[in-house]
């Protein structure tokens, strides 16, 4: 049987490659020649780029109910895209209107008293008025994800005071309050819809449209959007459990952005910024090498600060991401208001680990290093395990899939130290929950972040500096770094977020210059 | 012993085996640590709120109570409802089966289509050079990794030269359906599958009538006045495919969950992958549902090829053992 192949134009070094896959296809070219020669449709995207866009992400959610789960795919297709907010957060980790124009607090610091936006609609054309929000409030109040119902927990009291605007009232001031509403927490749900996992329905300018488990999400322009157009008649989500196949289908135009790069490595394939742009920005996630402080020898404060010393963070970083990131040195995401660099905090030292680790009588310690199955937290236990083991810690490094994970490290609280990036916004409050799998018990730290909480809000930003010090000073854990985001876009994109300070990944600004 | 006593005697181990499968998926299946509800609410749920949703799966009840509730519902066909998507457990499984059903639908045939000639050739000329050659291209496509070849065809096909798609699925039908798509979309994956499915056919087709070529009744077919190839083809391919249809049962039921590192490659939203995610989420009833239907399927396999035997070898049929 003879291929009779057609020629086709490849580069000089394919050719061979090309020709010996021609060989092994002896059979199969013959078969299916026609078909191979056809010009195919892969440019479902780019062909219509005017029209439609194909995002590809990592990872799928398991439902679109944004109440019955806490997972950040759900929120980053419907957040500010499908569902609107009263108020959002922006690139800088800022508050800025959505829904409502503007909020005053009352002197009690107990009420907030929003002016909703008079041209705000639902993609159904119901007007999003005062009640509309109330009756969203209080529908999302027993959510079964925490995420949500525990902001809303701090709702006494709601007021239609007039069509166009909400009083909310709370049992206790809350700083984090405001910043949680304007999240997941703040939804502002449709009341028509009865299924948030089949239809779920905002006023936002895309609306859902299709869902093919295992694979894609579909969403549409809301045609009667009341703020600014969408730039896109289609968005495509494309799911992809493999980070090369979604470099491939950017490579080769089966979709138009690659919205989380897990694998920096491959960053150099997309160097071509005629055609590609890498957008390098930073996320809410903290790399956190967690401690048991349950185990006696981590409760020494000694052996955790040796820890920190012994760990040579910029090269970790550099190993196994690509130098992609920021070193933080507390649980505070670069874009939270009170952010400041603790990097220096333990800078590298092994000298002073060792002497730690003697004064501590800890010299022949051996520890659990517990980490799920995901690249970075595979790779990173591998050199934390080899630097530790240059201060005499032996290291016994264990992979479980995120499943076991949960039980054996979470649940069970059965290791020594683990590696998880935690994503959700402004989660330094869990070192103040003693129950939490680190089991960090602080009196001082509760205190401080109960007062911040509490505080006039001039001096929330002051009071959560000292705490995230505090945490520092008192090596909880050791913060790795500060998770990047990296997004691949076709060059002609614009309005690509750079930043990722909630779930939600922000379709409202891309246009096509095309 | 006939025919009737044969089949009836395979029916009664297949209903058998099938009914032990399901004790054995259930068993194992149960011992995977981690639950649903843990997945689902993440690293900020309240244990109180993971206690909750596990008591609204019914995660609470005895093993022994859950394991007969599935079993009541299998009876009646009924594979029970996804933890994640409250969806029936056979209507998510159905458009995966879908996608796995058309790679092995189209790619087996061919595969035994391509490794005939290629196997023949290595068997007839196995001491020259034509021989050599396909030997060697048999051995090649068996020794490179499936995904490795699948890598390759979609930087040649897609990335360097956009012919093709790299990766995706578009249904045949359906809201979504469009032929020409559909097809584009499964070339590459079924040209990877038919590479390693056909280099590893033609081994055991080259076997076959290597065996054949030294039997008596092929030297009496040539005195007869048979020629070479008409003998060949008149007395040895039925002999030589006994061997090649044992491998083909095999291998279209290692397919069905195998395809999973093809599924994988080319992202498509086959059973594999559907398996594979299931049990990241701990979705239980979906994995006990797909692992069943895996062996009902692997257990039909063994009965038609025991059938295919029948037809192939009339020795078999006159009930010699």
């Amino acid at each position: 049987m003879t291929p009779g192949l057609p020629p086709r134009p490849l580069r000089r070094p394919l050719r061979l490659a090309a020709l010996l896959v021609t060989a092994a296809l002896a059979g199969l070219t013959a078969c299916t020649g026609t078909a191979a020669t056809d010009p195919t449709d892969n440019s479902s995207a780019s062909g219509q780029a005017d029209t439609s866009l194909a995002v590809g992400a990592t990872l799928e959610p398991s439902t679109l109910d944004f109440t019955a789960s806490s997972e950040a795919a759900i929120g980053q297709v419907l957040l500010y895209n499908v569902y609107e907010t009263l108020l959002r957060i922006d690139q800088q980790g800022e508050l800025q209107p959505l829904l409502a124009t503007g909020y005053t607090l009352s002197d009690d610091r107990l009420t907030y008293t929003f002016t909703l936006d008079p041209k705000a609609t639902f993609a159904s054309g119901t007007k999003v008025d005062a009640d509309a929000v109330i009756k969203s409030i209080e529908r999302l109040k027993p959510a079964v994800n925490t995420n949500v119902s525990a902001p809303l927990a701090l709702v006494a009291a709601t007021e239609a005071v007039d069509a166009t605007t909400v009083a909310v009232t709370l049992t206790h001031p809350s700083n984090s309050w405001l910043y949680d509403m304007a999240s997941t927490a703040g939804i502002v749900v449709d009341p028509a819809t009865t299924d948030l996992a089949q239809r779920p329905a905002g006023s936002g300018p895309y609306q859902f449209s299709t869902w093919t488990r295992g694979d894609q999400i579909t969403l549409t322009k809301n045609q009667s959007y009341w703020g600014t157009p969408a730039g896109f008649d289609e968005v495509t989500f494309r799911y992809f459990s493999d980070p090369n196949a979604m470099n491939s289908a950017e490579l080769s135009g089966g979709i138009d952005i690659i919205s989380d790069l897990t694998s920096p490595s491959s960053l150099s394939a997309f160097a071509d910024t005629s055609q590609y742009q890498v957008i390098d920005g930073t996320t809410t996630g903290e790399v956190v090498l967690g401690f048991n402080h349950t185990k006696p020898a981590l409760q020494d404060r000694r052996v955790r600060q040796a820890i920190n010393y012994a760990i040579d963070r910029q090269s970790l970083l550099d190993t196994v991401w690509g130098g992609k990131g920021l070193l933080i040195g507390s649980m505070v995401a670069p874009t939270d208001p009170y952010y400041e660099d603790l990097s220096q905090t333990y800078p590298y030292d092994p000298e002073k680990a060792k002497a730690l680790l003697a004064e501590a009588g800890q010299e022949n310690l051996t520890l659990a290093l517990r980490v799920p199955v995901v690249p970075y937290a595979t790779s990173a236990a591998q050199v934390i395990a080899s630097m530790l083991g240059q201060v005499g810690v032996t290291v016994e490094v264990s992979e479980l899939d995120f499943g076991t994970w949960y039980t054996q490290v979470f649940t069970d609280g059965d290791f020594d130290m683990t590696i998880v990036n935690h994503v959700e916004t402004r989660d330094i409050v869990q070192f103040a929950n003693p129950g939490y799998y680190w089991h960090y018990d602080n009196a001082d730290f509760q205190a401080l972040i109960a007062q911040a909480d509490e505080a006039a809000p001039d001096e929330y930003v002051p009071l959560m500096k000292q705490a995230a010090q505090l945490l520092a000073d008192d090596a909880a854990a050791d913060w790795l770094w500060s998770f990047p985001s990296l997004t691949v876009a076709r060059a002609d994109l614009t309005g690509i977020p750079q930043n990722s300070t909630t779930t939600s990944f922000d379709l409202t600004q891309i246009r096509s210059k095309a | 012993m006939n025919i009737g006593v044969t089949l009836a005697r395979r029916l009664g181990l297949f209903a058998v085996s099938l009914v032990g499968a399901t004790l054995v998926i259930f068993l194992i299946v149960q011992t995977l640590p981690g639950d649903v509800a843990q997945a689902t609410l993440g690293l900020n749920a309240t244990p109180e709120a993971v206690a909750a949703l596990r008591e609204k799966y019914g995660l609470d009840r005895p093993a022994v109570v859950r394991y007969l509730a599935w079993m009541a519902g299998l009876v009646h066909g009924d594979l029970g409802v996804s933890y994640i998507s409250g969806q029936s457990v056979f209507s998510q499984i159905r458009p995966c089966l879908a996608v796995t059903t058309w790679l092995v639908v189209l790619s087996m045939p061919l595969a035994l289509l391509c490794s005939i000639p290629i196997g023949l050739v290595a068997a007839l000329w196995r001491r020259r050079w034509q021989g050599a050659i396909a030997s060697g291209l048999s051995q090649t496509g068996m020794a490179v990794p499936v995904f490795f070849t699948g890598i390759v065809l979609v930087v040649l096909f897609a990335v360097e030269s956009h012919v093709l798609p790299a990766n995706g699925y578009v249904p045949l039908t359906g809201s979504r359906g469009d032929a020409g798509r559909w097809f584009s979309h499964l070339l590459l994956p079924v040209a990877t599958l038919v590479i390693a499915q056909s280099s590893l056919l033609a081994r055991y087709v080259r076997s076959g009538f290597i065996d054949v070529l030294t039997e008596d009744y092929l030297r009496t077919a040539r005195a007869a006045g048979w020629t070479k190839w008409g003998a060949l083809i008149r007395h040895g391919t039925r002999n030589a495919a006994v061997s090649v249809v044992t491998v083909v049962g095999l291998q279209i039921g290692a397919m069905l969950v195998g395809a999973i590192i093809v599924e994988q490659v080319f992202q498509l939203p086959g059973l594999g992958s559907l398996l594979l995610r299931s049990v990241g989420a701990r979705d239980l009833p979906v994995v006990q549902g797909i692992t069943v239907l895996l062996v009902l399927a692997v257990l039909l396999l063994s009965l038609l090829v025991d059938a295919a035997y029948l037809l192939i070898d009339p020795r078999l049929r006159r009930g010699q053992s």
